[in-house]
């Protein structure tokens, strides 16, 4: 079963997930059931797995790289490092650990990350022409993500606003903390602080429901 | 620093490197401070919530350009192919070194026609392969190393046919009409908002283009509950052409009771935190 895309809309998508998640009764099905096992088919050299890889992750790869890199050139050239991290990590994925869309999501946050860190970062600008001719998320389109997605929405959705806003800022929209200490007009400490005990939080709630339904799996 | 100190030191930089990043002395730090507590805690877990957190808010997957596929799909080829020849490599020394640890039982001396005879033999077979590899292996696994990128061309609806939608589906709008700050009596369009989605349209009416190298215009919400100094990003966009504009509005953080919005003028790729300077539309929401 896979998400649709109306039970994320960005930004109020914590709230929405919740729902949602509640509806269909969260753990229960992602579309990382479907998709698991091409990393270990990558590892193993079978390269046909590459295209499978592509038409899973390729767009949300490239859909978190936009998003962190308003110039479109640099999203690209992101993209292309991220995809040759992915290749040469592929053995290192645990499905224990993580679903493999998360594995690859931090994959290319570390990477989008450091090209932040080199360039000076420009706020999202989307262009009326970008708007009108280039393929965005159609309605309806299904979106690919993790189980422990659908967790995190629900946890960012218990933060503290202050908490939630700075995370959403940093981690999503790719902001420094410097920047955000600007943008919400607090000190560059407290973006930190704020920065650290929610992604505490986030971590916490991640684990216990993980536990959880280890647990619940295994009675 | 005491050991306690040095542990929470070790999980604020942890954490900040999955959130922001670090820059070069806080990289040498986390260093040294793994190694001194290598199992206080498993680093990747930081980065997956993290990662766990970005794919929340991944509301449009967009598809991946067929030119960028295509790229990264050669660069697998060769990533693949140089990953073989690395294994080919490492087997060849393999064997060289086994060769060489191998007692030297027997050690031959050709002649000249015995050389020969391998020589040719050996030339034979080689022949025999490139022949077998180029029949019948290598067209089918060139095509397989290089597989053509199969994503279907997507009809994205334009931007009216969004917002036609969006007010059909909408029950909580919040809708007023973009003035000119200088003379109110100027009406230069609407601007549409819903809480519930958090989304959003501006329209333009006779808004002016601008020259995208020199300046953009960027959307300001004003929130009841944010701070009028920091008011939400509302997204940078370009006007084209002088005429009817449609723009997605795209805020930054939550907005929860908009009480106005404001279009100022920046430089190319908009700015954190406007002087307004340049304020070129309001629109004010009637209470």
């Amino acid at each position: 079963m896979l998400f649709k895309q109306s039970a994320f809309q960005h930004p109020t998508c914590w709230f929405k997930i919740v729902t949602s998640v509640k509806d269909k009764n969260l753990g229960i099905a992602t579309n990382d059931f479907v998709a698991e096992k091409i990393l270990e088919r990558i590892s193993s050299g079978e390269q046909a797995a590459v295209n499978d890889c592509l038409d899973q992750y390729g767009g949300l790869v490239w859909s978190l790289a936009k998003r962190m890199l308003p110039d479109k050139n640099d999203a690209e050239d992101a993209v292309q490092e991220i995809f040759i991290e992915v290749w040469r990590n592929a053995n290192r994925f645990d499905e224990t650990k993580s679903s493999e869309t998360t594995f690859i999501a931090m994959i290319a946050r570390r990477r989008l990350i450091d090209r932040l860190r080199k360039t000076t970062r420009q706020p999202n600008q989307s262009s009326l022409d970008e708007m009108i001719f280039e393929p965005t998320g159609a309605d309806g389109r299904e979106v690919h993500t993790s189980i422990e997605a659908k967790r995190a929405a629900i946890a960012m959705n218990e933060l503290r606003p202050e908490q939630r806003n700075v995370l959403q800022l940093s981690i999503v929209e790719g902001y420094s903390h410097s920047e955000i200490s600007e943008v919400m007009g607090i000190p560059l400490g407290t973006v930190k602080t704020h920065a650290r005990r929610g992604l505490m939080e986030v971590r916490n709630a991640l684990e216990a429901d993980s536990n959880r339904s280890g647990k619940e799996v295994s009675a | 620093m005491n050991e306690v100190e040095m542990k929470d030191r070790l999980l604020e930089l942890l954490t900040y490197k999955a959130v922001f990043g670090l820059d070069e002395e806080e990289r040498l730090e986390l260093d040294s401070l793994q190694r001194t507590f290598p199992n206080l805690v498993e680093e990747s877990k930081f980065d997956e919530t993290a990662a766990a957190i970005a794919l929340s808010a991944v509301s449009d997957v967009e598809e991946m350009p067929l030119a960028l596929k295509s790229k990264v799909i050669k660069d697998a080829s060769k990533f693949f192919a140089a990953e073989e020849s690395d294994e080919q490599l490492t087997f060849d020394k393999t064997s060289r070194l086994s060769q060489n640890i191998t007692p030297a039982v027997e050690k031959t001396h050709w002649s000249m026609p015995q050389w020969l005879g391998w020589a040719l033999a050996g030339a034979a077979c080689i022949a025999l392969v490139a022949n077998f590899w180029l029949t019948q292996i290598g067209p089918n696994e060139i095509a397989s190393v290089t597989p053509t990128p199969t994503v279907t061309p997507v009809t994205e609806p334009s931007n009216a046919e969004k917002l036609q939608k969006f007010l059909a589906s909408s029950k909580d709008l919040v809708r007023t009409a973009w003035t000119d700050p200088k003379d109110e009596s100027q009406k230069l369009g609407e601007v549409v908002w819903s809480d519930e989605k958090q989304q959003g349209y501006m329209v333009f009416k006779g808004l002016p283009a601008n020259d995208a190298q020199k300046e953009a215009y960027q959307l300001w919400i004003f929130d009841e509950t944010q701070d009028e100094k920091t008011p939400v990003d509302g997204g940078v966009f370009n006007i084209r052409e002088d005429g009817e504009a449609i723009i997605p509005i795209d805020a930054k953080l939550k907005v929860k009771h908009p009480k106005m919005f404001a279009v100022t003028v920046e430089k190319p790729g908009g700015v954190v935190v406007s002087k307004r300077e340049k304020i070129v539309a309001l629109g004010k929401v009637q209470a």
